[in-house]
């Protein structure tokens, strides 16, 4: 074995990612080339420092159980019955008779939509608490006026708690590069983003990201995207709703 | 009467909450750490039945990655460049407080090092020889090549190796 392919291989030898006879192999040349043999003894050296315990962080008994009960939460509440599911067939079939133009992108193709990568950063940042509401209203007689004066443009503003998307509020986020409406609604313990902007082209938001759902529409001269991690569902049928 | 779905999810996915942790800890920062985990649980919980039932350790990891970096504002991929000052800032002032507790100094400036490295390639060393994933297992969380993944490991070696020689 020379030398340039022992030492290609001898990583994956630290990391036993080798067969028995690359193996013998790979060891049989460390054992004769002192020049490879102190290659390989760096990183030996490297991979059992870095073992230790002291570099590996572990999850608090309190996010075991915030997490357990979040699951369970989500668990007891999160399962469509089956008058949903005919709600469901009922609001997908007239989504087709309309024909509308609504994207659906379930998991990642390609995240090759910045605006929707955006959309979906904004959502989560929203989730982990950092900037959710800036109105926080039911009230969408309070929450469109509170737009006035923010933005150069007049989201329609309303609520669905009738139908179980209460409005919670909304906010101003920005999304490529200008100022949009974020209108905030909930879905039993799930959040809804609705980003509402003018329209800048024709073109809907493209892209997908893992964990996420996305729609988007145009219509009137705005772009619509709702976001959340909300079965697509649901999420279609709050699409309906606002449409 | 408990689900089957939600038992089965905390017999396969629960159990690597230490792991999921760890990653989006060296991924991010002790202030967001936990509760980009809990969010992540969630999100894999609603997306269990995407799960395929083999590898529950390399899957959920991708959704922690997926979760860590949409916060980050990268969406799934790493940055090819690495120094996040964001990062760096907030982490390096609790390393500093976190490994005066640590009686080797060694230790403390492993963890220097490791902080410092790319993401990309961060993530990488930690899976490989924090949590001793397979390339394989590695390849699935972080959705690249095999062969991307032992370069990766291997610069980032490189790097860790410079570094560490560095403080010496």
């Amino acid at each position: 074995m020379t030398c340039t392919t022992a030492l290609g291989l001898v990583e994956p030898y630290l990391d036993g990612e080798l067969d028995a006879s690359q193996n013998a192999e790979v060891a049989g040349h460390l054992s004769e080339c002192e020049s490879c043999a102190t290659v390989w003894q760096r990183l030996r050296a490297l991979s059992d420092d870095l073992h230790t315990p002291a570099l590996r962080y572990e999850a608090s008994e309190s996010l075991r159980n915030r997490v357990l009960e979040s699951v369970r939460h989500a668990d007891g509440t999160g399962r469509p019955s089956r008058m949903n599911w005919l709600a469901l067939a009922a609001t997908m079939l007239l989504a087709v008779s309309v024909g509308w133009n609504v994207m659906f992108l379930e998991r990642s193709r390609n995240a090759d939509g910045e605006v929707a990568q955006e959309i979906v950063s904004s959502h989560v940042r929203s989730l982990i608490g950092e900037h959710l509401l800036d109105i926080p209203s039911t009230d969408q007689h309070n929450v469109k006026p509170w737009f006035n004066g923010k933005l150069d443009f007049s989201p329609d503003v309303r609520d669905f708690a009738a139908q179980g998307f209460p409005l919670i509020g909304g906010r101003v986020d920005y999304i490529d590069h200008r100022p949009v409406a974020a209108l905030v609604y909930k879905r039993r313990q799930h959040v809804v983003n609705l980003f509402v902007w003018p329209s800048a082209s024709a073109a809907s938001v493209p892209g997908s990201v893992t964990g996420f759902h996305l729609l988007s529409w145009n219509q009137d001269g705005m772009d619509y995207c709702a976001v959340s991690d909300l079965n697509e569902d649901e999420l279609r049928q709050f699409v309906n709703l606002y449409r | 009467m408990d689900n089957p779905k939600r038992e089965l999810f905390e017999q396969t996915i629960v159990p690597h909450m230490n792991a999921a942790y760890n990653l989006a800890r060296w991924l991010t920062n002790r202030d967001v750490a936990e509760d980009l985990v809990q969010e992540a649980y969630l999100r894999a919980f609603r997306f269990f039945d995407s799960f395929d039932g083999r590898d529950g350790k390399a899957w959920v990891l991708a959704v922690v990655r997926n979760t860590c970096f949409t916060w980050l504002g990268r969406g799934s991929r790493a940055p090819v460049v690495g120094f996040d000052e964001q990062i760096h800032r907030a982490d390096g002032e609790h390393v500093n407080a976190e490994t005066r507790l640590i009686a080797d100094a060694k230790i403390g400036a492993l963890r220097d090092c490791v902080q410092s490295l790319p993401a990309e390639y961060r993530e990488v060393v930690v899976m490989r020889e924090l949590e001793e994933m397979s390339y394989r297992q590695i390849a699935e969380t972080t959705g690249v090549p095999i062969g991307t993944v032992m370069s990766r490991l291997s610069r980032g070696r490189v790097r860790l190796l410079d570094c560490m020689e560095g403080k010496r």
